[in-house]
């Protein structure tokens, strides 16, 4: 219920106290630079479906270029292994690189819950989601899914976009190969409508003016690219992960977005920024960790993402006097137990406070609680029927 | 050996008597001609196969690849329907883009102008920003309005609420709270102030003093991303937004007040509107011709055991929106089911799963830790890595079961979650038909079975025959003295032999078929027939305007060129004295080929015309690049859906070794049926 303010309260007065107290001269540099990478010297053989422009596809002279390529060179130049590129189809490429025919695939790769269970992902490189394309003439009939009942939609197979569109009530999901042969059938009037990754989608238009298409609406999914891993091979997701931090913080996965999309990328991939984590909701420690970390960004928005139903969130005038301050929540430790439907998660360890290094449990003296939803913990105050607001009043 | 009916002959031997052949010879010998790689390769499969069907995931790929075809069915199409609806309009909108990519909703009331245009980035853009090109809607901005110098103001009325220094807070009707200058205010008085009734049906009016205010706005511009027109069904309040242009009418009436309305109630102008509503289901086989059945929800139920019930109780059942969005809660029961228990061997185990390799079973099955109530391990306290097998019984936590009960009996009940929809449609009430596809795939349904390996069948069969008619025509060609037919098929059989398969069966969709259609003046009209048949027969086999018959055309012609150069050298391997002998007794050249060559031609290339049978069935898969579910495709499909690739391809391989297996052997006994004595 009041969960979420008692805690703003609670991290105040405990902010305030720590800021009471002198910078400690026990501050010392947190970011040492990151070891070199454990795959440093190697051959690491990447695939890829060079048919998926802007983010790879085959020039004349045969070479793999495009977004994902210039990406994936950028991340091996700084972790320093080296790159055999491998041209292969897209459908079974996860199967493959589980068996090892691959170290990794960057290939416009959706992170899926069902992909997850067979590979390993990266952190996100690339924010897309799926949009609607249509023939110029037919744009004014079509924007949202519901319009697409009773059309023909191509996708290309076992793409999210292929979930997507049969997902769809009274949809005919045509499957095409290649994204590039359902938008040529889309300008044939053999299909009605195609639904492939925005960005694709976008190059593939503007690339065939002839074709006379045009995406319709907004993107359909939000979705994140991720470079997949062989799953025994967690040297090289550390290293990828790591990697990837370093290239869009030294502003370079910038410069590579912008030679290929016209424009910036967004906050968190230009150059300083941090990349983006996947919040694993799946997870009680890791929901706690972003509702910790969206306190201190004064992100009412990102907290409201794993809030419950009837929790009380903060407003933005509180959370901006969290605002400005440095913290270092690398250092928390969380102690998890699952009881059925809720879960108590005891924050220990340390953070680093404007410097200070500062105990969690004199900031956060009680456990935060979660509760199951479907298969998701979301944060607000679990105990509320159990125990009345007893505890509450008394403080 | 004939009898003589003459008279005149010697008596009659004793006649041999020969006796019908008894039904287990006939089997033994015809077990006897079946080869005995043929015998090994069946036991193979049949080994396999078996193995397959004991296996539930298995049981689903091969059903899964054969279109599971069934004995009987009354889904005979997949369809969507519309027909005309008049419902409420209950408010239109454009969302609209602007040049920092953020995107708004303006209500069409605010809309100045919508047409085709450029929206430049002004001297001062910040960097990234791109001219955009699209439908430039132009809009009345309130929110971000310049107050100093506005564009214009829209008269407004709104209640009161407070002061802000020298300004007036007031709350709109749509809720919406701003705050108004002192000299834009035109009126003040005592009123109510109606709230959005059309919206919002149980809103509430605000009383108090009101300000009719005029409301500075400044023009913006944004390209349209969508333009959205909300509407409410009058049967069931079920409120979508579709695109305005589907609107075919519009009406000007008033909201009438329900019966148990407050006595202050006036009715409210509306605008009523005809749109085409979209049926979506499966047509049911019906006995009316005048009337269809469209099944829009299926029924859902759920079997319990009897032992599993703790509770069972009245109440209102809260329907599930995800399966059928118009549903309404109902009285039904409410039941609490304990928990399904399953017991096993202790695979792994980790914080959040166990898995567990169940009786009976052969792989292990996961369980989610929060989902269990209760373990039992034998020996006590046992893990996944001890010496000694860890069995282990779980108690999956209880739940709750609400629907109608529409089976009770001794062994348990069961309950309907989500009832069944049926809507009847009268056929001259459907204003269009969107779709209407072949559904399932039964015996007495068999035009449903168009997937997998019926996909496969029909693709082949179809493409051989007339790849057989190309290569016997291009065959008499080859050998023709004729120079022209010659060096006509010649050209051919060199052309299409040096393409790829592949490639011919793009170059036929995207190229041969869209300029067939496209084609003007005497071209077009010798090609628009044959596409419009075409797309007909297309309609007919797979219900839809798909790549059929491109595919088929395209393999027939493809395969046409190999089968013309095996005619040719058949009917060369029959000597030319022949020809003359036959010529000599004064046959035509049609005659001798129909009546002397052609027989023995066929004769010796039967063996090599079934292996192209065989190569064109295996060929077949390639028209998974035209988009058409054929077998292996369906086979990719649910390996990229499940990542089950080894038993889906495995499954795939032995229905097209059966197939190629069956082939050769029908190819084997024909060719022993026309030998020569």
């Amino acid at each position: 219920m009041r969960y979420g303010k008692k805690f703003l309260i609670l991290l105040t007065v405990a902010l305030l106290l720590v800021m009471a107290l002198p910078v400690a001269a026990t501050s010392q540099p947190t970011t040492e630079r990151a070891t070199r990478s454990q795959v440093e010297g190697q051959t690491i053989k990447v695939g890829t479906n060079a048919e998926y422009p802007p983010f790879e596809s085959v020039d004349e002279e045969d070479n793999i270029i495009g977004f994902d390529v210039e990406l994936m060179d950028a991340i091996a130049a700084d972790a320093g292994f080296e790159i055999e590129w491998i041209n292969t189809k897209w459908d079974g490429i996860f199967t493959a690189l589980a068996s090892g025919e691959f170290d990794a695939v960057i290939s416009a790769a959706t992170i899926t819950p069902e992909r997850e269970e067979e590979v390993d992902f990266s952190n996100p490189y690339f924010l897309a989601g799926q949009i609607i394309s249509v023939r110029a003439a037919d744009a004014e009939n079509v924007a949202t899914p519901d319009d697409l009942a009773g059309l023909r939609v191509g996708v290309q197979t076992g793409t999210t976009g292929d979930t997507f569109a049969t997902e769809i009530p009274g949809v005919e999901v045509v499957r095409f190969d290649e994204a590039t042969l359902a938008f040529q059938a889309l300008g044939n009037e053999e299909i009605d409508a195609v639904i492939v990754d925005a960005p694709t989608s976008a190059d593939i238009i503007a690339n065939n003016p002839d074709l006379n298409l045009t995406t319709v609406g907004e993107t359909l999914t939000d979705e994140f690219y991720g470079i997949a891993i062989r799953p025994d091979f967690p040297e090289l997701l550390d290293a990828v992960n790591a990697s990837l931090v370093n290239v869009i913080a030294d502003g370079t996965y910038a410069a590579i977005f912008e030679s290929y999309f016209g424009t910036l990328p967004s906050e968190d991939f230009q150059e300083g920024g941090t990349g983006v984590v996947l919040l694993d909701t799946t997870d009680p420690a890791s929901v706690i960790n972003y509702v910790l970390t969206a306190t201190f960004a004064g992100d009412a928005e990102a907290i409201a993402e794993v809030a419950c139903a009837d929790g009380e969130l903060p407003t933005t005038e509180e959370l901006a006097q969290f605002l400005g301050l440095t913290v270092d929540l690398s250092g928390l430790e969380y102690t998890v137990t699952i009881d059925g439907e809720t879960a108590e998660v005891v924050v220990g360890g340390t953070l680093l406070l404007e410097g200070a290094e500062v105990a969690a449990s004199d900031i956060f003296p009680e456990p935060a609680h979660l509760v199951l939803e479907g298969e998701d913990w979301l944060f607000c105050e679990a105990t509320a029927d159990a125990e009345p607001d007893a505890t509450e009043e008394a403080n | 050996m004939g009898q003589s009916t003459k008279a005149n002959v010697p008596p009659p031997v004793p006649e041999l008597v020969q006796e019908p052949p008894t039904v287990p010879d006939l089997l033994l010998g015809m077990a006897r001609r079946v080869p005995w790689w043929a015998v090994l390769l069946f036991l193979l499969i049949f080994w396999v196969g078996i193995d397959m069907l004991n296996d539930q995931n298995d049981r689903d790929i091969l059903d899964w690849l054969a279109d599971r075809p069934e004995v009987n069915t009354d889904e005979l199409y997949d369809v969507v329907y519309e027909v005309k609806t008049e419902v409420l309009l209950v408010s239109e909108m454009v969302r609209v883009r602007g040049l920092d990519n953020t995107t708004v909703t303006v209500p069409i009331q605010q809309v100045v102008s919508q047409e085709d245009g450029v929206i430049n980035c002004p001297e001062d853009a910040v960097e990234g920003c791109l001219s955009q090109r699209g439908v430039v809607v132009t809009y009345q901005d309130f929110e971000n309005a310049n107050r100093e110098s506005p564009e214009g103001t829209v008269e407004t009325k709104g209640l009161r609420t407070g002061v802000v220094g020298p300004l007036v807070r007031v709350t709109l009707a749509d809720g919406v709270q701003t705050v108004v200058a002192p000299n834009d205010i035109l009126s003040e008085e005592e009123g109510v102030l109606a709230c959005d009734a059309i919206a919002a049906p149980d809103c509430e009016s605000l009383s108090g003093q009101i300000i009719t205010f005029n409301r500075p706005y400044t023009l913006r511009q944004g390209i349209r991303v969508r333009a959205d027109a909300r509407i409410r069904h009058l049967e069931d309040g079920y409120e979508i937004t579709i695109r305005p242009n589907r609107i075919l009418s519009r009406r000007e009436g008033t909201l009438e007040c329900p019966p148990n309305a407050a006595p202050d109630c006036v009715p409210i102008p509306v605008t009523y509107v005809v749109y085409p509503e979209k049926i979506i289901g499966t047509e049911l086989r019906g006995d009316d011709d005048k009337e269809v059945q469209v099944r829009t929800v299926e029924q859902q139920t759920v079997q319990i055991s009897r032992s599993r019930i703790i509770n069972m109780e009245v109440g209102t059942v809260t329907c599930d929106r995800s399966e059928d969005p118009r549903c309404q809660d109902y009285e039904g029961t409410i039941v609490s089911v304990s928990g399904e228990t399953f017991s096993g061997r202790l695979s792994t185990e980790s914080a959040s799963q166990y898995d567990i390799i169940l009786e009976g079973d052969a792989e292990a099955t996961e369980f989610e830790r929060r989902d269990i109530k209760e373990e039992i391990r034998n020996p006590d306290g046992c893990t996944a890595t001890d010496a000694i097998a860890c069995e282990v019984t779980i108690t999956m936590n209880d739940s709750t079961v609400a629907g109608r009960i529409i089976a009770d009996n001794n062994s348990g009940i069961t309950i309907e979650t989500v009832p069944e929809k049926i809507v009847t449609l009268r056929k001259s009430d459907i204003y269009s038909t969107t779709a209407r596809t072949y559904k399932t795939c039964a015996l007495n349904n068999p035009r449903g079975c168009n997937a997998g390996i019926w996909l496969t069948i029909i693709v082949t069969l179809s493409a051989f025959g007339l790849a057989l008619l190309i290569g016997l025509l291009m065959g008499l060609f080859r050998v023709s003295s004729n120079p022209i037919f010659y060096h006509l098929s010649t050209f051919y059989v060199e052309l299409v032999r040096g393409v790829p398969l592949l490639v011919i069966l793009l170059y036929f969709a995207f190229v041969v078929s869209p300029q067939m259609r496209d084609a003007t003046g005497v071209v077009g009209e010798i090609t628009h027939p044959i596409y419009d048949t075409l797309t007909k027969i297309e309609v007919q086999v797979l219900g839809n305007e798909s790549f059929l018959a491109e595919a088929v055309i395209g393999l027939a012609v493809g395969y046409g060129a190999f089968l013309a150069e095996v005619f040719r050298a058949g009917i060369q391997s029959v000597s030319k004295g022949q020809t003359e002998a036959a010529r000599s007794l004064g046959m035509s050249y049609f005659q001798s080929m129909r009546y002397v060559i052609l027989p023995q031609a066929i004769r010796t290339v039967l063996p090599p015309l079934g292996n192209d049978f065989i190569a064109m069935l295996k060929d077949s898969s390639l028209i998974a690049i035209l988009a058409l579910p054929e077998l292996l495709q369906q086979g990719r499909l649910y390996s990229t859906r499940t990542f089950q690739a080894i038993p889906a391809y495995n499954a795939v391989a032995i229905f097209y070794i059966v197939m190629t297996l069956s082939l050769s052997l029908m190819v084997r006994a024909v060719e022993r049926r026309s030998r020569l004595p």
